[in-house]
């Protein structure tokens, strides 16, 4: 008999619910129109309009259905000692650090639709010289429930519910880069997979919620999944609450974990949390302290454990001005089982940022940093972003 | 089955007869303003305080736990709270209060709106909102108007306190038309004809009682003010003879105080916009009771 996993289950029971729900919503909307006066009016009209009618009345429209449209570009001037080789993606000078392209929609009363799209330079060190290319990639393609109750269900690209800081694009980054433990034991672009997901409220009076999600672990940089087997998925889970302390202030716990079959069909494991607190007395004055820290134990020719975090502090002491701090920890050991010592490597980082935001929709942030990795040298570097976003531009998580 | 068995179960059935109708208004003047009509059949629940500047509220996850069991979501509209009320009807997971659901009232469609932006739109004109200016709660006529409207969907919701609600309603909207007549004559003895204001949010107000708003603080809505502008505030003050400079709540009146002490003739009235925006302020008719007040120079 065919082993059936349990995220199959779950999404077959998400299908047949959503479409019991759907049918639902579909009878008491059509009751509800029929008793008002506006449906009593509209249907001693119908018998005189054709059935065409309503197409040609859509066609004529013209934008009016078109999606939400939004492009941000992040440009990046960086200056570091260590920055003075060939091209790579840390060379020094003026750099299209990104530029995102979002459309956005309700679908119907049932589903939202939502792409995002990102256009960024991809660098190859093994040519001689170096080289690089621009590469248009999809970064979240998903869809999205609007009618079941107190869940939602995507389906589709998106970014996984690990932690916080995963589930940000470039352009809402804290500071100018992703932490260093994020990047390293998640990836460059993150733990973002083709998967379905389910989020829901626990009920409780604060806001608690549970998120399932089931991943292919086949995506781009997930080279610590990309099982053997097709029918191995990568899990993942968050939980997260959020508690407002006061009107001002809110504290916000979360926890996440996700495990998947790797290439030597051994389990990689990561396991995360989070904090926050968030004071905001007015659009002149906030204060947001976070952390997130997370490990990653990943057993195959040899057995890999990471973790690390970051701890972070943004002030907002006027309309325009931010200034920032950050402060992070990174350890992979490797231990082979042939060696008697684990090789170990340390990374420390410091950075300090200030931001001058003229509008919601730019900024300009200069962040300094001091890294730590072993070698010799420490790296310094200055870093210089411009933010810019036209069109419609939805509101960032909180 | 026993006789307490029955009793509960046509306790338990009956319960939904005595729940009142949970409604979340998305500003202090949106509550005062169903509160008005609803009164206590309704569990009333408010996110952006009359403290807060109700553009820039953010998304708070709590928000979502309030909106999610609401039956009527009551908002401003007009794109007022375009940055985060969407996040929230979604985050709510409340299908009963998603735009164009029964319990998705927005008020701003159901007025006629001034200010519509004219021309080419473009963020380089500042904080627009397209559809035309969204603080039409400083009219105390729209209000009245309105409080029909939140009765007409109230009754829908709730048939059992149709007849509650449409008199509370008509009753509201008929002292709303008295008061009006009386701040209008006041407003005419005080002899005050032109004001600055900071930011177009009394521009209702302004129209309503045919008050001309000769220059904003911001030379843009949400922008906040050049040096080069507040130049020529001070030159339209010292020409048309201006003595009040109104600012809203949630401003600063840093430059106000600025502009007031390079034009000695001319003062500063920090006004409350909102209701709850500060002591005394518990309804509507109490928030243009006060700007009346600030206009007489009480």
């Amino acid at each position: 008999m065919t082993r059936i996993s349990w995220a199959t289950s779950l999404l077959v029971v998400l299908f047949l619910s959503f479409v019991c729900f759907s049918v639902e919503v579909v009878s008491a909307d059509v009751g509800a129109a029929q008793s008002s006066p506006l449906f009593a009016q509209a249907s001693s009209q119908s018998t005189q309009i054709p059935a065409q009618v309503p197409q040609v009345a859509m066609a004529s429209r013209g934008n009016t259905f078109n999606p939400d449209i939004g492009v941000n570009g992040l440009i990046l001037f960086r200056n570091s000692n260590k920055g003075h080789q060939a091209a790579n993606e840390n060379a020094n000078g003026l750099a299209l650090q990104e530029a995102e392209i979002q459309f956005s929609s309700d679908v119907d009363p049932y589903w939202r639709f939502v792409s995002a799209f990102a256009l960024h330079q991809e660098f190859d060190a093994t040519t001689a010289p170096p080289s690089s290319e621009y590469v248009f990639e999809p970064e979240e393609v998903f869809a999205e429930s609007l009618a079941l109750p107190l869940m939602t269900l995507r389906v589709g690209k998106f970014k996984a519910a690990f932690g916080r800081h995963n589930l940000l694009h470039a352009h809402a980054f804290p500071f100018v880069d992703a932490p260093l433990a994020h990047v390293t034991l998640l990836g460059e672009e993150g733990l973002n997979d083709v998967g379905f997901s389910l989020a829901a409220f626990f009920p409780l009076p604060w806001f608690s919620e549970v998120t399932l999600q089931s991943l292919s672990g086949r995506g781009e940089g997930l080279e610590y999944f990309q099982s053997p087997s097709a029918n191995n998925r990568v899990s993942v889970i968050h939980l997260k609450n959020l508690w407002d302390l006061s009107d001002d202030m809110t504290l916000e716990w979360g926890v996440s974990s996700a495990n998947g079959q790797n290439s030597y069909s051994k389990t990689t494991e990561f396991l995360g949390s989070d904090l926050t607190v968030k004071w905001r007395a007015s659009p002149e004055r906030a204060l947001i302290a976070s952390m997130e820290w997370l490990e990653r134990t990943r057993p195959e020719a040899t057995n890999e454990k990471g973790m690390g975090g970051a701890a972070w502090v943004q002030y907002q002491f006027s309309r325009r001005w931010w200034v920032e701090a950050r402060g992070e920890y990174l350890e992979v050991k490797d231990q082979d089982p042939a060696a008697l010592e684990p090789h170990s490597e340390f990374q420390r980082k410091q950075s300090l940022l200030v931001g001058f935001i003229p509008s919601e929709f730019s900024g300009l942030r200069l962040q300094y940093d001091h890294h730590t990795d072993g070698s010799v040298k420490a790296e310094q570097r200055i870093l210089l972003q411009m933010n810019y976003s036209i069109g419609a531009h939805a509101a960032h998580a909180y | 089955m026993s006789q307490l068995t029955c009793f509960m179960t046509v306790l338990f059935l009956a319960l939904p007869l005595f729940a009142k109708l949970n409604v979340v208004a998305t500003t202090s003047d949106i509550q005062a303003l169903v509160r008005a009509v609803g009164a206590e059949q309704l569990n009333l629940t408010v996110i952006a305080k009359g403290s807060q500047d109700p553009h820039y509220i953010e998304a708070k996850p709590s928000y979502m736990v309030k909106m999610r069991d609401a039956d009527l979501l009551v908002s401003n509209g007009l794109s007022l709270e375009v940055g985060w009320l969407p996040s929230l009807i979604r985050g709510a997971r409340n299908s009963k209060i998603n735009p164009g659901a029964r319990g998705f009232l927005e008020l701003g469609s159901l007025i006629e709106p001034i200010d519509k932006a004219a021309g080419s739109l473009t963020r380089a004109r500042g904080d627009v909102h397209p559809e035309g200016n969204p603080h039409f709660t400083l009219d105390p006529m729209r209000v009245g108007d309105l409080a029909v409207k939140v009765a007409e969907r109230l009754a829908e919701l709730d048939p059992k306190n149709r007849a509650l609600y449409e008199s509370r309603a008509r009753t509201y909207r008929d002292q709303l038309v008295t008061k009006t007549q009386e701040w209008q004559a006041r407003i005419q003895a005080s002899g005050v004809i032109k004001v600055i204001t900071y930011h177009p949010s009394l521009n209702y107000f302004l129209q309503r009682f045919e008050l001309i708003a000769a220059s904003h603080l911001e030379e843009k809505p949400g922008i906040p003010p050049t040096a080069q502008h507040i130049l020529k505030v001070i030159d339209t003050i010292k020409r048309e003879k201006i003595k009040w400079i109104l600012v809203d709540n949630f401003f600063d009146t840093k430059i106000a105080d600025r502009v007031a002490k390079d034009v000695p003739t001319s003062k500063v009235r920090t006004v409350g916009v909102a209701v709850d925006s500060g002591p005394g302020l518990a309804t509507i008719d109490d928030v243009i009771e006060k700007l009346v007040q600030a206009v007489e120079g009480k």
